[in-house]
């Protein structure tokens, strides 16, 4: 057996071990949030309230500005908000995860992969949390609660994987190439304006609309937001968001193969 | 059963500065062909150099060298933390290491939040109260358990980690120079401790600078120096050349 294919079959086996470690990165996701706020009055429910605090404050500006009927841009910004905030905040925290957690990973046997599920699992529960207050939010308003919701059976776990591959991949590249974070600070920052967020596709002219269509951060936002919001997501929502967590999901696990070997050299 | 079984073993660590570290200059140089803007020679240190050794069931391996000599890096490529850059490894049994008291623990959070926490990652059985009685009675911490651990000296920082990394249940146990910030009655429990995992069939490679540890714990004992092996065998014979020769490299 050669030199290349004995290190990236150790490459593949301790992927696989990463994924089928899930009590040690779901039990440390889970502490992570316990410890970080457990000697404040509210706990976990910190988080949330900011974000309401947040998506309520802006919600009432931008429907005041953009003469929106409240009810409707509300729950819309609100589910757009908080599905955004997972996305990048697994991008922004991408790159750091090697680099945060090197003492454990040239002193202790983990599997790598546990370290990137750590910080997954950690800003998923947090969205869970926030997607929660949306549900409220939105009822408040007189939102109905409909069968569509089902489909975030379907959302959920594709964001979390997108959010895996996503978080693998920079975390890789973050290890050897120091400046990725503040390249991804400016991407989120870019993306949150161009992508439907505050503003919605019907807004926009009809011939300017395609640039909305191939932002892959749409889809994954239509795929959790319209089921929200009552509706089903398109079909081609859904097809291009499992289109699109399969193919992040090779490449991590492609160049995971490839350069795990190398990872705790560049730390 | 459980080996270590190095053939040839070298690591080469790269040494970037900030020009390899930047994503940003290495695509521009990638459109401009790479060769243009050459920013020098990748710095490399040489850490292990062709080292053959054999460790086998029931061996209780204690690692000797000065300061750079390549202990730390050696028990890194024994627990797989780092690949070999050449040469050929090859190991069986389930590895627990205990490579700096640092580690495991989170300074801000109390000893007790460190014994949960270290429980889950290291995935320690009896979670909970049992596991955190079994740590508090080794480590004899007491009340320290309520503090952060930022408030303990580094022998009882020692001790948490310590029983900590002994817990795991584990073949082959490699530990780092840690022990030396222990006292003697620490020491003592410590030696009781590593005894009985090497009764059930275990191996332990440790690095220690102080001899009379290296007597009472190891069967075998190898000593590195600027990352060769000058010298793998029976622990006083290794120890007396060892001594020998070192005021002559000064």
């Amino acid at each position: 057996m050669g030199d290349f294919s004995k290190k990236s079959r150790i490459a593949h086996d301790d992927f696989l071990a990463g994924l089928l470690a899930w009590r040690i990165w779901l039990g440390l996701g889970m502490q992570d949030i316990r410890i970080r706020y457990k000697r404040t009055a509210l706990g976990p429910l910190w988080i949330t309230a900011s974000q309401v605090t947040t998506f309520v404050c802006m919600g009432m500006l931008f429907s005041a500005v953009l003469k929106n009927d409240i009810h409707i841009y509300l729950p819309y910004l609100a589910a757009g908000m908080t599905t955004w905030s997972f996305l990048a905040g697994v991008a922004q925290e991408g790159p750091q995860i090697f680099v945060q957690y090197h003492r454990l990973i040239t002193r202790l046997k983990v599997p790598q992969a546990v370290h990137v599920l750590r910080v997954v699992t950690r800003n998923f529960l947090i969205f869970l949390h926030n997607a929660a207050a949306v549900l409220l939010v939105s009822w408040a308003l007189g939102g109905k609660v409909t069968a569509s919701l089902l489909f975030l059976l379907a959302g959920f776990p594709l964001l979390f994987v997108t959010g895996f591959a996503l978080a693998m991949l920079l975390a890789i590249v973050g290890a050897r190439f120091r400046d990725l974070g503040p390249i991804i600070f400016m991407v989120c920052q870019f993306g949150f304006f161009m992508t439907p967020i505050m503003w919605s596709v019907a807004d926009i002219p009809d011939g300017s609309k395609w640039w909305v269509y191939v932002n892959p951060a749409y889809h994954l936002l239509e795929l959790v937001r319209a089921p929200f919001l009552g509706q089903a997501p398109e079909a081609s929502t859904l097809w291009i968001s499992l289109a699109l967590a399969s193919a992040l999901t090779a490449a991590a696990y492609g160049l995971f193969r490839c350069v795990h070997h190398r990872i705790a050299y560049w730390l | 059963m459980p080996h270590i079984i190095l053939r040839d073993v070298s690591v080469e660590f790269p040494v970037y500065d900030g020009t390899h570290r930047s994503l940003r200059r290495a695509l521009v140089d990638l459109s401009v062909g790479g060769r243009i803007l050459n920013h020098g020679r990748r710095v490399t240190v040489q850490a292990l150099d062709g080292l053959t050794l054999d460790i086998q069931d029931g061996d209780r391996v204690g690692l000797i060298g000065s300061n750079g000599a390549g202990k730390t890096t050696l028990l890194k490529v024994l627990a797989g933390l780092y690949q070999p850059t050449g040469g050929a490894i090859d190991s069986e049994g389930r590895i627990a290491t205990l490579l700096g008291a640092d580690c495991i623990l989170d300074p801000e959070m109390t000893g007790y939040e460190n014994i949960d926490h270290a429980g889950v990652l290291l995935g320690l059985s009896g979670g909970g109260g049992r596991l955190a009685d079994e740590i508090a009675d080794f480590s004899e911490l007491g009340q320290y358990l309520h503090l952060p651990v930022k408030t303990y000296s580094a022998g009882m920082q020692l001790r948490l980690s310590f029983a900590l990394a002994t817990a795991q249940e584990s073949d082959i146990l490699l530990i780092d120079e840690v022990l030396s910030a222990g006292d003697a009655r620490f020491m003592g429990k410590a030696r009781h401790r590593l005894n009985a995992l090497t009764e059930r069939n275990s191996i332990i490679v440790f690095a220690s600078h102080v001899d009379d540890q290296l007597r009472s714990m190891c069967n075998k004992v190898a000593w590195l120096q600027n990352g060769r092996l000058m010298q793998f065998g029976e622990t006083e014979a290794v120890i007396a050349a060892y001594h020998a020769w070192s005021p002559e490299a000064e």
